[in-house]
Parts: C-alpha cells; structure tokens; sequence
C-alpha cells in the first residue's frame, strides 16, 4: 500500500517539522550575531579583557605588561542547533477511496469501519535528511 | 494547545538559555582568578608602547562609547621558602598566581535529548499539540491501547547538538590567539 506524497496529513506534519528546524536556524544565527555583537557593517572590535601581567626580568625587577585577551579565544564556543527531530504518530488510514488510501487522526471503530490503526515516524536529522515510514498496526 | 513549531522552537530556546548561562559561568573565571587594577600599574616598555598604540588607535577612530576598560591583574598567593645564605637562613617569598595552581575546568553544552508524548491535532493549517491528561484512569486507558480525546497520540523526539565551529570564525579565533600569543612575555 502506499500513501502519496500529496496526502495532506503527511504534508502537513512534515512541513511542521521542515519549519519549526527552519525557526532554529534563525534563532541560531542571531544567537551568533549577538555573541559577536555585530549587528551592521560597521567596523567592529571584539570584545577584549585587559590583564595586567607580572614580568620578572633578569635583573631581579618586577615590572608589568599590559595583556589584551579577546573573549573569543578565551571559552569554548558552542552554537546549538537541533541536530534531528523525530515525529511517532498514531494514525488511521482511511480507505474511502480505493485507489487513493490517505491517512486521518480520526478514529472510526465499528463493524464496517475500513479503517487501519498505523503509526507514522517521521525522522528530520541533519545528516540523513527526511524520511518516513508506517507500520500497519495488527488488532 | 500549543503549535508544534512554537513548542519545538521553545525547546530550542530553552536549550539554548542553558548553554548561555554555561558561557556565563566560563566568563565568571575572570573575576575568580583575576582582580580589577585599581590604579595603572607602572608598564613595562612594550606595555607602554602597546597603551600608546592602544591611544593612538582611539584617536583615529573615537569609540561611541568611550568607556574606560578595566585593567585585571591575577589573584595571586605568597609562598615563602626558607633558604640558607651564607649570612645563615632566611625567607624568600614567592608570588604564585592562583589561575596556575587550580586546575580550570570549563563545561559547554554539547548535547540535549527531549523525548514527550504528545496528543496532535488538526486547527486549519495548523498542527497543534497539548500533553495528554495524566489521570489515573486515562493512563490506564492508554495501557490498554485506547486512543484519547480528539487527537492521535504521538511522541516527539528533539535532540539539540553543538555544532562544529564554522571554518571563518575559527581562523578569526585562530588569528586573535596568535596575537594573544604575542603578547605574552618569555
């Protein structure tokens, strides 16, 4: 048996998904535009911390120099992203078209009911990109 | 009901919130291992000549904000030894900064998993998603293979993972250590 691309249950849950990862990705981005402070063409400076170090010279002296450590160089760096979303559905295949079976949430239990109880996965990930599958569900 | 993009975006954001206030907790070293100076202290001649640049620089190109920055000088602890002259025994005292004696530990999030049971629903082009009610009777129900109020059950699964640092933002990181490094005395 196989469900179209097309059915509007499949479509709806997969663009769900395509657009909430899409949501991060902005979310990502301006989470590293505000750690790099930048926020327009402008000429920018990162952000520094000025440390005054200790020199002991050969004279037996002790004098300092000024250090300036950029932040950036200092910590980790880590940008979040969402690396995979997996969706698991219950749904009904519903066969009021012979040729055209399509899935619903609606449940229709009964003596005459045509339809199947199946779960639909639904896998996002980074790498691998979509893909998805249904298992018919035995009752 | 929440919108399925909205509450996986919420994931994220929270996510995210927590690797920040990992960042935030990294910075807080500097205040742990380093004190502000509060007056300059006497520079060395590549110090001075490193503020002068420093002054030159900002008068070429003023700063909006002319904020003075804050000068740190490390935390540091006097050791004495004992040590025999040949004036007979006597103490040296040795300053040790604290940051070389205190193995530094920095956390970042690398990865998140979030796993919920959900009920979906339909709202015109909307997905909707609500947790399903945690009664004791619907749970047994659910056991049993029931399928609850209007929606289909379904269970979400979000993993957040730290991303690799992108090539440009590690040779801009890369070029500001060499000058980090060229800084340091010895």
């Amino acid at each position: 048996m196989k469900i179209s691309d097309a059915d509007p249950i499949l479509n709806q849950l997969i663009g769900a998904l395509y657009q909430a990862q899409q949501i991060t990705e902005v979310d990502k981005y301006h989470a590293l535009l505000n750690r790099l402070n930048i926020n327009s063409k402008e000429e920018l400076e990162v952000k520094t911390v000025r440390i005054s170090m200790p020199v002991y010279n050969d004279d037996k002296t002790h004098t300092h120099t000024l250090i300036e450590a950029p932040l950036l160089s200092l910590f980790p760096l880590s940008f979040l992203q969402i690396e995979h979303i997996k969706l698991d559905v219950d749904l009904y295949i519903e066969h009021s078209n012979e040729d055209k079976p399509s899935l619903t949430l609606k449940s229709k239990n009964g003596l005459f009911s045509k339809n199947q109880p199946c779960k639909l996965s639904i896998n996002l990930d980074t790498e691998s990109g979509l893909s998805s599958t249904i298992l018919m569900k035995n009752e | 009901m929440i919108n399925l993009q909205e509450f996986v975006q919420t994931i994220h954001t929270a996510t995210a919130a927590a690797g920040e206030a990992l960042i935030q907790k990294n910075l807080g070293l500097i205040d742990q291992f380093f004190e502000p100076v509060e007056e300059e202290p006497e520079l060395s001649s590549s110090g001075n000549a490193r503020k002068a640049a420093i002054n030159a620089r900002s008068e070429v190109q003023p700063s909006k904000e002319d904020t003075p920055v804050q000068v740190m000088k490390p935390r540091m602890v006097a050791v004495q030894y004992p040590k025999t002259t040949k004036d007979g025994a006597s103490i040296q005292t040795v300053n040790v900064p604290l940051i070389t004696l205190v193995p530094l530990s920095q956390v970042e999030l690398k990865e998140m998993e979030f796993a919920t049971e959900l009920e979906l629903s339909v709202n015109g082009e909307d997905l909707q998603v609500s947790f399903p009610k945690r009664t004791a009777k619907s749970q047994d129900l659910a056991a049993e293979g029931a399928n609850l109020g209007n929606g289909g059950k379904a269970k979400l699964e979000v993993k957040i993972a730290a991303m690799e640092t992108p090539d440009g933002l590690r040779y801009l990181v890369d070029g500001y250590e060499r000058a980090l490094r060229s800084q340091i005395p010895g």
